[in-house]
């Protein structure tokens, strides 16, 4: 049994949420067919550098070459061997059980004793290469897609998403902070609470509200109870509110890639968020990766753009990573609590009105992902 | 008459916490100022305006880009001087604006930075330095010979060991072993037990 309060949009099946199979067919359908983001340039501080992007569909390598980046999946040629097993590193490609070696762009290079051991000769392989991944580039943010027959990012980002994203292209500074956190909860979960528009009054009055005046506690929802067609209608760029303090001490000193007026919001299905909560200067790349079906990593990248005075980025970014860890932490331990009870209860959640978005991708999901008999 | 000591303080626990621990009523007049670090600009005629002597008991959550802007402002405020407790137990170097607590002990050689707490009970071995804008609290015993960088918290109870390294930004919860090098690319933080990196410096 379960009660329902107020209008009710949808009642909800708590098992998408920890069942197994849901997250199979999501594995399947959406995060192995979708583009997602990867890393940043600035990960890739110069040429001859890599960063292994760890995905619920297998490890990514993304190595540049110049102004050339390549993607290739972490798995050597020859046994399936991990070729690194570093975060980031220098692309020296070879894999550590054989010593098979490979370029920048993922091509087999050498193989220690060819001729003798393996019957063959670099003519023969010099073409291989390991298993390549479409990629992207969107300002200085990097995606991927594992799809074989990738679709185009313009059908999965609307022209608002690329043409904000494209903003940052060279202006983002190589000095970052990064960590990474398993969290007990389901991808969905996070998202949900993202995409909420009345969340931040209520779970952040004493953080984020003081710093934002968001719009959407003035405003009444536009109601949108449409099917969603499109994998273009779930992500979306938004500019969720007014900065109260505008005039940051710090931001004279940056590059400055929007007005500096509004929190800049990036929802990108399925799994990344980038906020920008003083318009233009600090990015931070959310990545939520799913790893099962009630776990999710956590995978948090800040950068700043590039200086152009005196004060320090690393005290800008580790200022930020102080304040971004109490919202965080108010957004985690509710969700984690959701999670919690999902299993124990034997209700189901009843969305609002005001939550139509959520309502609307979950019927997507319902539609075009899960099968009928989970 | 007694002497005014103007108090600058945050909103924080930790903050909070070390304005009651010190007890200065018998000896001042103290004025307790309680600043918001997020918006200097406000504050500029505040701090502009003071005369007398000055203690910062800021906490480590403001002690990075704030606590540099704070600095540059009451450098520039020539009415106000750095009050450091004088106490007997204080053989060491402490620069301007840094307080040592209650019992804190420091040894000949060592040296206290810019802007920097340290709590009751403490001891500053000798020949060890710490860095500016840091924050350690109480019972903390850095032995001799440690180095620690710029904007370090280091809480309650920890131990660090002789000669040991610790690097800028770093937050340490546990003791730390003699000759340890905690690099200032890692730092521990209260987040979920995370460890950050930063790239690119």
């Amino acid at each position: 049994m379960f009660s329902t309060v107020g209008k009710v949009m949808q009642i909800l099946d708590y098992a998408r949420y920890y069942k197994p199979s849901f997250f199979d067919q999501e594995n399947e359908k959406l995060f192995s067919k979708l583009w997602v983001y990867g890393c940043s340039v600035a990960d890739l501080p110069k040429t001859n550098t890599y960063f292994l992007a760890k995905m619920p569909f297998g490890e990514i390598i993304i190595s540049r070459d110049g102004d050339k980046f390549h993607a290739f999946h972490n798995k050597c040629l020859h046994r399936g061997h991990p070729v690194v097993t570093k975060l980031r590193g220098e692309s020296n490609f070879a894999c550590p059980y054989h010593q098979w070696c490979y370029a920048k762009n993922g091509g087999l290079t050498h193989i220690p004793g060819d001729e003798e051991f393996y019957l063959t000769n670099k003519e023969e392989y010099t073409f291989e290469r390991l298993q390549p991944v479409a990629l992207k580039r969107l300002g200085d943010f990097i995606f991927i897609n594992a799809s074989k027959s990738p679709i185009r990012i313009e059908d999965q980002f609307d022209s608002n998403i690329i043409e904000n994203l494209e903003k940052t292209k060279d202006m983002l500074s190589v000095v970052s902070i990064s960590l990474s956190i398993n969290l007990k909860f389901n991808w969905k979960l996070i998202f949900e609470n993202l995409r909420d528009p009345l969340h931040p009054m209520y779970l952040h009055p004493t953080s984020l509200t003081q710093e934002v005046d968001f719009y959407a506690t003035q405003n009444k929802p536009i109601i949108n109870h449409e099917p969603i067609r499109n994998l273009i209608e779930i992500s979306n760029f938004s500019r969720d509110g007014d900065l109260r303090n505008m005039t940051a001490p710090y931001k004279e000193d940056f590059i400055q890639c929007d007005s500096g007026e509004n929190y800049l919001n990036w929802l990108l299905f399925p799994f990344t968020h980038i906020p920008c909560p003083d318009g233009g200067v600090l990015y931070s790349v959310e990545n939520y990766v799913p790893i099962s079906a009630e776990n999710t990593r956590f995978d948090l990248s800040l950068f700043i753009t590039k200086s152009i005075g005196k004060t320090s980025p690393i005290a800008v970014l580790y200022d930020w990573l102080m304040k971004a860890k109490i919202v965080l932490s108010e957004d985690f331990d509710a969700v984690c609590a959701l999670q919690e009870r999902i299993k124990q209860s034997d209700q189901m959640q009843n969305l609002g009105v005001f939550e139509q978005q959520n309502y609307r991708i979950n019927n997507f999901l319902d539609t075009y992902i899960y099968e009928k008999n989970n | 008459m007694k002497k005014i000591i103007n108090v600058l303080v945050d909103e924080s626990n930790l903050s909070q916490n070390a304005l009651v621990g010190i007890s200065l009523e018998s000896e001042f007049d103290v004025n307790v100022i309680s600043l918001d670090l997020y918006d200097l600009d406000s504050n500029h005629d505040l701090l502009q305006g003071l005369e007398g002597l000055l203690l910062v008991l800021l906490s480590p959550m403001t002690f990075s880009l704030y606590r540099g802007k704070l600095y540059q402002e009451l450098v520039s405020n020539k009415k106000i001087e750095s009050f450091e407790l004088l106490r007997d137990t204080m053989y060491g170097r402490i620069a301007k604006w840094s307080y040592c607590g209650e019992n804190t002990k420091t040894s000949l050689s060592s040296k206290v930075g810019l802007m920097t707490y340290v709590g009751a009970n403490s001891i500053i071995g000798s020949n060890s330095s710490v860095g500016n804008f840091c924050w350690i609290g109480n019972n903390v015993t850095i032995s001799p010979g440690v180095v620690i960088g710029n904007n370090v918290t280091i809480h309650d109870g920890v131990v660090i060991g002789s000669s040991a390294r610790i690097g800028k930004f770093n937050e340490v919860r546990n003791s730390i072993e003699p000759n340890s090098n905690l690099s200032s690319k890692a730092i521990e933080t209260d987040f979920y037990g995370s460890t950050a990196y930063i790239h690119g410096l």
